[in-house]
């Protein structure tokens, strides 16, 4: 598999930049069974260019559900996506196909799931890049890419003889085989260990370093997300909060509205009647109907 | 692309092997039926005698045309048949009368020269004639005669006297002659044989004189009748299958040709022997496409069901296609470019495996030489058959194309339920259609062709979808009572789409193997129930009597009570459209020759009666004769039979009186009926005398009856008794005074007062016969044979006769009166027309049988041929010829429907492979999902004995109930469609009638068959699977 960059090449690899993501009153409603399922309802968000971004939240908060649209897997029942310039609700399938081909980069949960199993790691990522290449796409070499993962020595071993670790780089590997400038990981670090934990999430780091790669990953795992400098909270499919340097932040939408953190809603149920002030040293209040005023 | 086979490697041989045997099911069919041609031209020909392939030029000589020679015919053939044909035998003849020894009567002979004759006779007297008027004489009759050579014989030349005097040839013997047999040069001239035996000429018996052999010189142009032949053999090395069409249109339209001989008459039986051939290639034309279709549609049904599968588990390879970039048909062209070259790879494999199995078939079952050809249906057959694995597969890629990558990416596969539904509504649209066209009669063409295997196809869809409801449903009751194993079979049997089209195809590979299988044992049934009536027992010993009693008495010398053999005797009538007669001792016919299926002879009607024959040695009858006439003088005369005009009365002429006569009739040994008038009774009164007429019998008769005739050409009517006492010859009484001992008095005319009633006499040995006569002869036959012979009747009642009365030939050509005593579809030998009558009944008629007649003897136990042999040859009785049930049956065997019908065999063998390779293909394509499913419930406390049980028990199952629909399907397809398999090469009517009921045997056992050795595969896949659950496949990634 030669990396050589076709002489027509339009850009260099090494000018590509991180993507920005920004979604506006972002709905997806599943329909199953004829009954509707709101996963996402109306997400305002945006990930800077190069940024490095954790989506956290319970199980069935729309974590998945908002990756996988980022990746012009499925088109949103409402509100826009624009990934870089690509505003991906109104793409036709095949620009979707080339999207896909070359911007944007997707690890599945579960590194199984993004290899086949009966090529090597180096022939996956040959794999991967075909469709680049045969749009004359510039892509970095099979080598290049396993290298900045640190899967060099593995490249052409058999999958099956892999350790779950290196199994899950050579999944990165072939996710950012056409260098994208989105990466998006679904749990990139699930059933690993410690080690190799730590691996992935280097690999990662390095990747946003060298390349710029802009980086979404959905995690469960406190661990991983304190090591992000960014994260996203969802919560019945909407952004409930934001972290950022270790600092939680409720994050006012689009509409105004302010999703309460958790131990604030138990103290403010649903239905109840609140007054917001502003005392007179600017500090916002919050006021239970015939209660005393709280300070925000 | 390698590398993904090599990954799933198991799964790739058996699509390799699956794509084979499309292959080779789709090759083998053209194979099969060219080589059955091949064989079917190399029988006819080689059984063709070599008169029935030649062309024969015939001419005789004339007055306009009277002196050509026979090398003379050869310009009568047109041009465009001379290549097909060899060199030709001519030969001129022409029949004589000669004197063998004078004082005796002449006897006739041909007198012929044929080419090259001297090369084909052992000269062993004398020298080949060469010069006019030289002939050479047959060895035995140079002995026989005493002829010295240089005798001469003086002949009148046929046809010499018609300008003038006759002229006369004289023959001189200048050698003898010993024919050598060569059946490729004398056809079916036969010169020898006759010398020593008798034959009748007019009325007179002659001895029989062999032929003469002379130079074609000896024809001169005196020899005005002389007939001349030309008999030119068939090139037979260019009677192939090839020329057939050319040969045929050079037959059809020959041309003329020019310069031949005036009047000559070219004739081949080779159009007859072609027409076979095409009958025989209409057949396999019928047959093979009928069971290859039903094996075709189960292959590409099951390939594309086993496409399916694999395109299933390549589902996450194609969703990785698409999350890479990949466009719908990239990804899609990734499976297909997969599958398609491991199918690919089956099709030389296939084509081989078809190559094989007709050379198998050539080698083992048909005649030697059928050549080895690839005929180029064959090529385009394993082109049809990658085409259709290109359309399966394409087909069953198409899904997963059309499905979004998300839905790609869900682990558990989106339910295409409604696309299976419109595939089961159209199977079984299709099934109904074609089973009421079948049932009605009203469906041919393709869809006539592919109804038994849409039957099961739709039947075993149905069911399919039926066990997921009733597996849920068992499953559930076998789980409220605790039994685990059970209840989840039932749950897998409901949850996996895939082992639940192994019941599709189970289904229709078993009901394609029941049909196979009823095809052969229905085919076979009939065969031998043909062969059966054409040989009528197990063997039958042609003989050269001419005596039918003579045969009997030797016959019963081998086996007195008639349980091993019984003599058989065969009339008919010039006309091969009339009713032959089949005369068999009915009392042995249960026991020695073959009854028709589904109906039985009722034989005893036939029994000879128990009066036994009397005989009549002497010279005179004898006895005492009384009588008690009464004549009426006022009624109108009313005219005699044979004049004419209008009734006289009485009073205007006066009865003459004459007096009527009593006739004995009597049979001579040589089967003449003889009448002797015994007695003249007054025509009216009483009175008595004595009996003392001659009997001229010096060879002694059979008493055949006794007649009343009214003399009296005026007397309308006369009536009362007449009394016989003491009846019998030179005194010695022959005791026939008991009524018992004649038949009832039938009638001549209906409806006419005339009757002969016998009646016991006061006296003993006295016969008191009863009468009414108005002018008919009255006649009173004794009982030994039945005034009217029962007989079972086949086909129509003879012109002019009703099923109680009818005419018949006797044995010695004679006509007998017989009446129907069972209506019968079938006859040995005579098939559908013909009257079987009792054999010992006729023969007590005596005489010799009639020159349209055969003598044999049938044989229940061929082992006993040469005692029979023995037996006969001690009475002067020879054995001309043999015929068996097994060469009857063996040529069946051996006819285009039979060897195409055999087809099944391999269509039924093939249909189970299919199948254990779909049970194969469904375990290989989707065990380790069944493992990892298990082991989370081995996981979560299930023993692993009570999984793999389970697994066992959910794939036997589906074989089981796949296999009872099968039969159910085999079973109603061969109900239907048995009706469009040709059984026989003719058109005509099946004699017997077609049995065509199911072979419940055959179809059961081929059904338990396919569905033990389906059972033990799918015993042998779970148990694989089952052993494949372990702990670890909870962790399995890859």
């Amino acid at each position: 598999m030669t990396t050589t960059v076709p002489a027509t090449t339009s850009s260099d690899t090494s000018t590509r930049r991180g993507l920005q993501v920004a979604t506006r009153g972002l709905v997806h409603i599943y329909r199953a069974d004829g009954h509707d399922v709101a996963a996402l309802s109306g997400v305002d968000l945006v990930v800077n260019p190069g940024e490095v971004v954790g989506l956290l939240g319970p199980s069935g908060a729309g974590k998945s559900t908002l990756l996988t649209l980022f990746g012009g897997l499925m088109r949103p029942s409402a509100g826009r996506v624009l990934v870089g310039e690509h505003e991906l609700s109104t793409m036709s399938e095949a620009e979707l196909d080339a999207f896909r081909a070359a911007e944007v980069g997707l690890v599945l949960q579960g590194a199984a799931r993004n290899l086949l199993p009966y090529l090597s790691a180096q022939q996956n990522v040959e794999f991967a890049q075909r469709s680049a290449r045969r749009a004359r796409r510039d892509v970095p070499s099979p080598r290049e890419v396993l290298d900045l993962v640190g899967l060099d020595r593995a490249a052409r071993q058999p999958l099956p003889s892999l350790p779950p670790g290196q199994l899950q780089l050579a999944a990165l590997a072939v996710a950012l085989a056409s260098r994208p400038g989105l990466l998006l990981g679904d749990e990139p670090t699930s059933q690993l260990h410690h080690t190799s934990r730590d691996v992935v999430l280097d690999a990662l780091h390095r990747v946003n370093q060298e390349w710029g790669t802009t980086i979404v990953v959905v995690t469960h795992d406190p661990d991983v997300a304190a090591r992000l400098p960014r994260t996203v909270t969802i919560r019945d499919g909407r952004v409930g909060g934001e972290g950022r340097a270790g600092e939680e932040y409720a994050v006012v939408a689009a509409d105004g509205s302010l999703p309460l953190p958790p131990a604030v809603v138990a103290a403010f149920p649903p239905g109840a009647l609140v007054r917001v002030h502003q005392t007179e040293d600017g500090v916002w209040t919050l006021v239970p109907e015939g209660g005393e005023g709280r300070h925000g | 692309m390698w590398a993904a086979i090599r990954y799933r490697r198991a799964q790739a041989l058996v699509l390799v092997l699956l794509s084979a045997m499309v292959a080779t099911c789709a090759v083998v069919a053209p194979l099969y039926q060219r080589a059955l041609q091949q064989g079917q031209l190399r029988q006819a020909v080689s059984q063709a005698d070599v008169v029935d392939t030649a062309l024969v030029v015939r001419a005789g000589r004339s007055q306009s045309n009277p002196d050509f020679r026979s090398g003379d015919l050869a310009r009568s053939v047109p041009a465009s048949l001379t290549g097909l044909y060899g060199r030709g035998v001519g030969q001129m003849s022409q029949p004589l009368d000669v004197v063998p020894r004078k004082g005796l009567k002449s006897s006739p002979l041909t007198l012929l020269a044929r080419d090259r004759v001297c090369e084909h006779v052992r000269v062993t007297a004398g020298r080949c004639p060469t010069a006019p008027g030289e002939v050479m004489v047959s060895t035995k009759d140079l002995k026989a005669w005493s002829w010295p050579l240089g005798t001469t014989f003086t002949t009148a030349i046929p046809g010499s006297d018609s300008a003038g005097p006759v002229k006369l040839a004289t023959l001189k013997v200048s050698g003898a002659y010993e024919v050598e047999p060569d059946p490729a040069y004398w056809m079916t001239e036969q010169l020898d044989g006759k010398s020593g035996t008798f034959i009748t000429v007019g009325q007179e018996i002659v001895p029989a004189v062999d032929d003469f052999v002379t130079a074609e010189s000896t024809f001169t142009t005196d020899w005005r009748e002389a007939q001349a032949t030309l008999t030119l053999p068939l090139k037979r090395a260019l009677f192939t299958l090839d020329n057939l069409d050319r040969i045929s249109a050079v037959l059809a339209h020959p041309g003329n040709a020019s310069g031949g001989v005036a009047g000559a008459l070219v004739s081949t039986q080779l159009p007859t022997v072609i027409e076979g051939l095409r009958v025989g290639q209409s057949r396999l034309g019928v047959i093979v496409p009928l069971l290859i279709a039903q094996l075709a549609l189960l292959a590409v049904a099951i390939l594309l069901l086993v496409a399916q599968a694999a395109v299933e588990q390549r589902r996450p390879e194609v969703a990785l296609a698409r999350l890479r970039g990949r466009s719908r048909e990239g990804a899609g062209r990734l499976v297909m470019g997969e599958l398609a070259l491991t199918a690919a790879l089956g099709m030389p494999v296939g084509f081989l495996l078809a190559v094989l199995v007709t050379s198998v078939v050539r080698w083992t079952v048909l005649p030697p030489g059928v050549p080895f050809e690839v005929p180029w249906q064959a090529y385009a057959a394993v082109g049809l058959a990658a085409v259709a694995c290109a359309g399966a597969i394409w087909l069953a890629a198409r899904p997963v194309q059309r499905l979004t990558v998300s839905s790609l990416l869900r682990r558990v596969a989106p339910e295409r339920s409604r696309a299976i539904g419109v595939v089961d509504l159209l199977a079984v649209a299709l099934a109904a259609f074609g089973i009421v066209g079948l049932a009605t009669r009203t469906l041919d063409g393709p869809l006539a062709l592919l109804t038994p295997t849409l039957i099961a196809l739709a039947a075993g869809l149905v069911v399919a979808r039926l066990v997921v409801p009733a597996a849920a449903a068992a499953g559930r009751g076998f789980q409220r009572r605790g039994r685990i194993g059970p209840a989840l079979a039932a749950y897998g049997l409901e949850r996996r789409p895939g082992p639940r089209k192994v019941v599709t195809v189970v289904s229709v590979a078993v009901a394609l193997t029941v049909f196979a299988a009823n095809a052969v044992a229905v085919g076979d049934r009939n065969w031998q129930a043909r062969a059966e009536v054409r040989s009528g027992a197990p063997l039958s010993l042609e003989t050269d009597s001419r005596n039918p009693a003579a045969l009997l008495t030797a016959v019963r010398r081998f086996d007195a009570d008639g349980t091993r053999a019984t003599p058989v005797a065969v009339v008919r009538r010039v006309d091969p459209g009339s009713t032959a007669t089949l005369a068999v001792v009915s009392r042995s016919l249960a026991d020695v020759a073959y009854e028709p299926a589904g109906q039985r002879y009722r034989v005893a009607a036939l029994a000879p009666p128990q009066v036994p024959t009397v005989a009549l040695k002497g010279s005179r009858v004898t006895g005492r004769i009384s009588w008690d006439l009464t004549a009426p003088e006022s009624d109108v005369v009313t005219l005699p039979p044979g004049q004419s005009g209008k009734p006289r009365p009485p009073a205007e002429v006066e009865p003459p009186g004459e007096p009527s006569e009593l006739r004995l009739s009597v049979t001579t040994p040589g089967g003449q009926r003889l009448t002797r008038v015994i007695a003249s009774v007054p025509l009216r009164g009483r009175g008595s005398a004595v009996l003392d007429a001659p009997l001229l019998c010096p060879d002694g008769c059979r008493l055949d009856g006794l007649e009343f005739r009214k003399t009296d050409p005026v007397a309308s009517q006369v009536s009362g008794t007449v009394t016989l006492t003491g009846l019998g010859v030179d005194g010695r009484s022959l005791d026939v005074g008991s009524p018992r001992q004649w038949n009832a008095f039938v009638p001549t005319t209906a409806g006419a007062p005339d009757r002969l009633d016998a009646k016991q006499g006061t006296a003993h040995d006295s016969l008191v016969l009863d009468l009414v006569s108005t002018g008919f002869s009255l006649a009173l036959t004794h009982a030994d044979v039945p005034a009217v012979v029962p007989g079972l009747l086949a086909g129509a009642v003879p012109p002019g006769g009703t099923p109680a009365s009818f005419d018949a030939a006797g044995l010695n050509g004679a006509p007998i009166r017989v009446s129907s005593a069972q209506h019968v579809d079938a006859l040995p030998v005579l098939g559908a027309k013909g009257v079987l009558v009792d054999y010992e009944t006729l023969a007590r008629l005596g005489g010799t049988l009639a020159d349209t007649g055969s003598l044999s003897v049938w044989l229940r136990d061929p082992g006993d041929v040469a005692a029979v042999s023995k037996a006969l040859a001690q009475s002067g009785i020879g054995v001309t010829n043999s015929r068996s049930y097994a060469q009857a049956k063996e040529q069946l065997d051996q006819s285009a429907s039979a060897q195409g019908l055999r087809l099944a065999v391999f269509t039924g063998a093939m249909g189970i492979l299919l199948a254990a390779l779909v049970v194969i293909v469904m375990t290989v394509t989707g065990w380790r999902t069944v493992a990892r499913d298990l082991a989370a419930l081995h996981m979560s406390g299930l023993r692993l004995s009570v999984l793999r049980g389970a697994l066992v028990r959910e794939q036997v199952v589906l074989v089981l109930l796949g296999s009872a629909v099968g039969l159910v399907c085999g079973a109603v397809s061969s109900v239907l469609a048995m009706p469009l398999v040709p059984l026989f090469d003719d058109t005509a009517d099946p004699v017997p009638a077609l049995q065509l009921a199911p072979a419940v045997g055959a179809a059961a056992g081929a059904a338990l068959l396919a569905a033990l050795v389906l059972v033990v595969v799918g015993w042998l896949c779970a148990r694989g699977a089952g052993r494949r659950v372990s702990l670890q496949r909870v962790r399995e990634s890859l």
